[in-house]
């Protein structure tokens, strides 16, 4: 595995990396730009604790490698939501709805349903499980990150099934 | 540091207050024979040896900066131990939630608290701290009202501050008499008054650091150029092998690997620059290293019915046998229960520095100060200059007390000279010391009357502990006796996960109940009204939440209960609607339905959080998860292998809290008692659906199929 160089751009800031070319971006964003907001729980994509937005696309980092990594593509991690200080309305939302106990899969489900709300700003309950039905919370707090996400969309759209 | 050392570093311009004094644990030993060297931190002697839940003692400290802050040596996972502490101190001083700074698992500056478990926290830490809370402020009234030049009875305390009752303008805060170096001590007192607790209203303090990702766990520290360090793990239980040492030429050829070396008993370890490529150079060691022990273990149920002993008589009322006999009715059934791993989403996860004789240690631990001990019983480093500092915890759920990543980065860094990061990989959470929550088996044969009251029971309980068994009914004659196997010839070690022994036991119990009903034609309700001490209310209550007795189930859908009493603390009673698919076994449940009594509430949101949480957990491992070993090794090694409950698995839940026994003063805690209901509520609404009993978990589609063909042949 030999090192190479290249620029990538992660939360809107350019940021030149010196890193083992199949090295997952999980690591580099963690080891090497101390971007530790994005956690490891399995390295093979099963878990999506890892999960960043790639061009606004939810990506699990631990299987994306460094090399396959290009100049125009744009990271955003959890360290990258907020603007200006103001919480984007997904974090919002899992503040006001509680929605996670050990903390340690939260930033993964927050960028899964930032991703989600962007592709459909309105989905169901039913909508909600299935996108973000990949990624694992061991404290199981389903129920609240549920609430929280729909909560962001808008209300009209709620399908009538009663899951609380 | 010592505790009092701390205190006398504190001095004189702290109010200190201790709530009971610590008792003295220097030179005791967790481990037996001093130096002594154990594979495993071992749960028996850990269990004998740690007394925390009648030694703690935390400290109030009031800042000159108008702040407040709490100690105490017990962590924050997730359970919402910050936001209680915070909720509880703002209240008793009646000041912002900002205002107040809480300290945990810091073994440097915290008491020893005894591990973050069993749903104790708030109660044995948060409660005596409001207590403590509210004898120092009496100090600062009678203080204030002193300096007031008036009677303590003709003053009012609010918002910190103490003012004459008649003339609010002449008042004192307890910070202005901080800051003129009062002293509000009470030592060593137990309070004797206690006021009920308001306002559970308090939100997750910590939630703005979660959402942002700022909050630090353990493998997000950076201790100047920390590398990535690990021992060798082979899926192999270790009890049935030794290292012995090996050429590592293959491993330090790996790029990215800075060094590697034999560590004796402990194996081979490697230290490399990454995560990838410490990953890499463990997986090119040579197996060799691994001399197989001439041992044969217990590796199933049936082994262990073979080799286990009588341990101990739980309970032994009356005369069993006799009135077994006599009973018209006498049913007698065995419980089995799985295999199953914590799988907390975060690894074990430590960094450590050691040098000159000192360790630093960054730990994701349940409790730092045996942590401690474990470091510098590996490290041979006197535990004075063992320093740990508990980070927050990605979830323990018990899996967080006995390991070991700390002890190992501590000993990578004392060989190797460099700061280490040992982050398990997740097939070393699944494998690493073949930990997890063992197989049990529980035998139990009942008596009853034609009028459905239970005269005698017999349990005998193989692998655990009997809990959840007692203190529930009313039962005159009753026998229940534990039978083991030594752990050190077990394949599978123990493991403490969330809710175990009362998951298994209850298991049993709870679906015996239900069986002992069918076998005398009355309704599994009726039956444990009749026989219950403790859980009428909650039982009505959530009968009630479903339409018990009202609510008619479709074809294949059917209800059932469970009730728990988890140390006489925590009161629950839960009710289930399944479905079941005859074809394929499939068990759907649709809604759950659960009253709980846990005491005061003192910050609902994360005490919801946390019970809905364990009876997402129970569905978990009631339903989905499950170990697969082999006679020598654990085969599971990936979230690939080892289904969790996820989104897709979530039931219509409702809860409700009510207080039904004790005198609701206090909180008594709630993470786990929930958990176990599951199994039996759902196994019981089984048979409801579909008439067929469950006695082994989990609840696969193959089990329920094979139960339904049984029934049908
Ligand atoms: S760490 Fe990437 S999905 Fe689990
Ligand atoms: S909040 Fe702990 S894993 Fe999700």
């Amino acid at each position: 595995m030999a090192k190479i160089k290249k620029t990538i751009k992660v939360n809107g800031e350019n940021h030149e990396v010196f890193a083992e070319s199949r090295e997952p971006v999980l690591w580099v964003l963690r080891d090497r730009l101390g971007l530790t907001g994005t956690k490891y729980g399995c390295g093979e994509g099963a878990c999506g604790t890892c999960t960043v937005l790639i061009d606004g696309k939810a990506e699990r980092s631990c299987l994306v490698a460094f090399e396959d990594l290009e100049a125009r593509h744009s990271i955003v991690t959890i360290e990258g939501l907020a603007q200006d200080g103001e919480l984007s309305p997904v974090q919002k939302a899992f503040v006001e709805h509680n929605a996670f106990a050990c903390g340690y899969c939260t930033p993964g489900m927050i960028m899964q349903a930032t991703d989600l709300l962007t592709i459909n700003p309105n989905p169901s309950r039913s909508e909600v499980i299935e996108a973000m039905n990949e990624n694992l919370c061991r404290c199981a707090t389903y129920p609240s990150i549920v609430t929280a996400v729909e909560s962001v969309g808008d209300e009209t759209g709620s399908d009538s099934e009663d899951r609380s | 540091m010592k505790r009092r050392d701390f205190l006398k570093l504190m001095g004189s311009s702290t109010m200190a207050f201790v709530v009971t004094s610590c008792s003295d644990r220097e030179g005791a030993s967790f481990f037996g024979t001093a130096g002594q060297e154990m594979d495993f931190v071992d749960f028996e002697i850990l269990c004998e040896s740690i007394q925390p839940w009648r030694n703690f003692s935390e400290l109030i400290l009031f800042r000159d900066t108008e702040r407040v802050e709490v100690y105490t040596g017990r962590s924050e996972m997730g359970q919402g131990l910050t936001t209680v502490l915070v909720s509880i101190v703002s209240e008793a001083f009646e000041i912002e939630p900002d205002h107040v700074d809480v300290f945990l698992a810091d073994t440097d500056l915290c008491p020893d608290d005894g591990p973050t478990s069993g749903s104790s926290a708030t109660s044995y830490v948060g409660w005596p701290i409001w207590c403590a809370c509210l004898e120092i402020k009496d100090d600062i009234i009678a203080e204030g009202a002193k300096r007031l030049g008036v009677d303590p009875s003709e003053v009012r305390f609010s918002r910190g501050t103490v003012s004459v009752e008649t003339e609010p303008e002449s008042n004192v805060s307890m910070f202005q008499m901080k800051r003129d170096g009062i002293r509000f001590t009470n030592p060593d007192t137990t309070p004797q008054k206690v006021q009920m607790y308001r306002d559970p209203g308090l939100r997750n303090v910590r939630a703005l650091d979660v959402v942002t990702g700022k909050l630090k766990y353990a493998g997000d520290m950076m201790v100047g150029k920390t590398q990535y360090g690990g021992f060798f793990t082979p899926a192999e239980f270790p009890t049935a092998y030794r290292f012995k040492p090996v050429d590592l030429q293959a491993t330090l050829a790996v790029p990215g690997v800075i060094t590697a070396g034999n560590m004796g008993r402990h194996g081979p370890y490697v230290v490399a620059e990454n995560f990838v490529s410490l990953q890499k150079g463990l997986a090119a060691i040579d197996r060799k290293s691994m001399v197989p022990k001439k041992k044969t273990l217990v590796n199933n149920l049936s082994q262990v019915r073979e080799s286990a002993r009588l341990t101990k008589t739980v309970e032994d009322t009356g005369d069993v046998e006799r009135h077994l006999k006599n009973c018209r009715h006498t049913l007698s059934e065995t419980y089995t229960t799985h295999l199953y791993n914590v799988a907390f989403l975060e690894p074990q996860s430590s960094v450590a520095i050691v040098s000159d004789d000192e360790a630093h240690v960054w730990d994701s631990t349940q409790h730092a100060h045996l942590q401690q001990q474990v470091v510098a019983r590996d490290t041979k480093i006197p535990v004075e200059r063992v320093h740990v500092t508990g980070t927050n915890v990605g979830g323990g759920f018990g899996g967080k007390i006995a390991h070991k990543s700390g002890a190992e980065a501590a000993m990578i860094a004392q060989a190797t000279g460099l700061p280490i990061k040992c982050v398990y990989s997740r097939a070393q959470v699944f494998q690493r010391f073949s930990r997890a929550k063992e197989e049990v088996a529980v035998d139990l044969i009942s008596g009853v009357n034609d009028s459905g009251k239970i005269i005698a029971r017999s349990a005998d309980i193989y692998q655990d502990e009997g809990h959840g068994m007692t203190d529930i009914y009313d039962i005159p004659n009753s026998k229940i006796r534990l039978f083991r196997v030594s752990q050190d010839q077990m394949g599978i070690r123990h493991a403490t996960i969330r809710g175990t022994s009362y998951t298994q036991d209850v298991f049993a119990m709870e679906s015996h109940m239900s069986s002992l009903a069918h076998s005398i034609s009355m309704d599994p309700l009726d039956f444990r009204l009749k026989n219950v001490l403790w859980h009428k209310d909650l039982l009505h209550s959530a009968a009630e939440m479903i339409d018990y007795g009202v609510y008619r189930p479709p074809e294949d859908h059917g209800l059932g209960m469970a009730i728990i009493n988890h140390g006489d603390r925590q009161f629950g009673a839960l009710f289930v609607e399944v479905g079941v698919d005859r074809m394929t076994g499939m068990i759907t449940i649709h809604r759950m339905r659960a009253a709980f009594d846990i005491g005061v509430v003192i910050c609902e949101t994360t005490a919801t959080i946390g019970i809905i949480g364990a009876l997402i957990w129970g569905l978990s491992i009631t339903m989905k998860e499950e170990l697969k070993v082999d006679e020598n090794q654990i085969l599971t090694n990936s979230f690939a292998d080892y289904d969790i409950a996820r989104f897709s698995d979530l039931p219509d839940m409702k809860i409700k809290y009510l207080k039904a026994y004790g005198n609701g003063l206090s909180p008594r805690g709630c993470g786990e008692m929930p958990l176990p209901l599951v199994a039996p509520a759902v196994a019981n609404a089984v048979y409801n659906a579909v008439g067929v009993r469950l006695f082994a978990t989990p609840f696969t589609p193959e089990r329920v199929l094979a139960a339904i063909r049984g029934q049908q042949a």
